[in-house]
């Protein structure tokens, strides 16, 4: 089975290709230029250098979100545009849960966030035992500290991944001791989790057609709670 | 930028550009959401008088364009709690058809 996963969820953007659970190639860059116009040139040389025809694809994946507004769209819409004439299956990854999939050597807790800014982060938490990643949260938007008041129930490593790592490190690193933060080139997220979540999804049956495919996107909560607080105060002054 | 209708948000705007380089095309974004120009820097006119949710918000790409180019915001009342700390703060008030006053706050470091 070949699958080929992008992602463009955030700042970096990387395309990866999977072939019966092997990684045959992988694309990764990260250099604050424009998705829309990265991500295609990759693609296109992936299949190149690989050798491989687009036709032969058999899975088509994506990390759909959690992630920003534009990149998601991006990565959702390539997904859809390549998968759709060829008529064949999609997998939607939360991009929290390719960050688990890119670091299964170790055994602890995989804690993926996400800066969602306003202080708060996407996040989610896995359990590493060898074996493939095992969920423990679902993708939520929180705040910072109300993650730490999470973590503080946990003995294990936490392994904190993603663009939001080092704010949650610095944030976390005088109470917790359990807490690491990953080194630079497994901190982000990569095509690479999202083709072997991917692989997951398929042997359990969950891929999806390219019409059913669509951006995930996680609602901040506290922030909408602050901006309808303002918006009523400033309603009560104008009144006066 | 904090300043109600007609206080003069984009014609501040317009001035702004102009020092940085963009000599025409400023315009209230007030239709498109955002508006981009290319100058010293990229910079991204923001008109947020028809945001009214956090959705509303992220779906104008606001935070995708955070940290990559100057974002000149009218219309800050509607997102105040989203605002980043370190931020510059232009309030426009109306004195008279001619006269405004400009109160600039923030801007200490530059």
């Amino acid at each position: 089975m070949k699958i080929l996963a992008i992602d463009t969820s955030a700042s970096p953007v990387s395309a990866a290709l999977l072939n019966d659970g092997l990684l045959a190639g992988e694309f990764f860059l990260n250099t604050k230029t424009t998705h829309s116009q990265t991500l295609m040139p990759l693609v296109q040389s992936l299949l190149k250098t690989t050798d491989t025809d687009i036709k032969d694809i058999d899975v088509f994946a994506v990390n759909a979100g959690p992630g920003s507004f534009t990149g998601v769209r991006i990565g959702v819409a390539t997904i859809k545009g390549m998968s759709m004439p060829l008529n064949k299956p999609c997998a939607s990854v939360s991009t929290l849960e390719a960050m688990a999939y890119s670091m299964p050597f170790s055994h602890g807790i995989v804690c993926a966030v996400m800066d969602a800014r306003c202080q708060q982060v996407y996040n989610a938490l896995f359990m590493l035992n060898g074996g493939k990643p095992e969920r423990i949260t679902p993708d939520r938007a929180l705040k910072i500290e109300e993650l730490q008041a999470e973590l503080e129930y946990y003995d294990d490593t936490v392994y904190l991944v993603g663009d939001g790592a080092e704010l949650c490190f610095q944030a976390y690193r005088e109470t917790l001791e359990n807490v690491v933060l990953t080194p630079e080139n497994i901190r982000y997220q990569r095509a690479y989790g999202t083709a072997k979540a991917a692989e997951q999804l398929a042997a359990e049956d969950r891929l999806c057609s390219s019409s059913a495919l669509q951006p995930m996107y996680l609602r901040l909560p506290q922030a909408e709670r602050e901006l309808k607080a303002r918006q009523e105060k400033q309603a009560k002054q104008n009144e006066h | 930028m904090f300043g109600g209708l007609g206080a003069g948000k984009t014609a501040f705007t317009r001035g702004l550009a102009r020092g940085l380089g963009v000599d025409d095309g400023v315009s209230s974004p007030t239709f498109a959401l955002v508006n981009e120009y290319e100058g010293k820097f990229h910079i991204y006119h923001f008109d947020m008088y028809r945001i009214n949710s956090y959705d509303d918000l992220y779906s104008t790409g606001f935070f995708d364009y955070m940290d990559t180019g100057i974002m000149v915001i009218e219309w800050s009342e509607k997102i105040e709690a989203f605002l980043p700390e370190q931020r510059i703060t232009v309030t426009i008030k109306y004195i008279s058809e001619t006269e405004r006053e400009i109160t600039i706050e923030g801007a200490e470091e530059i």
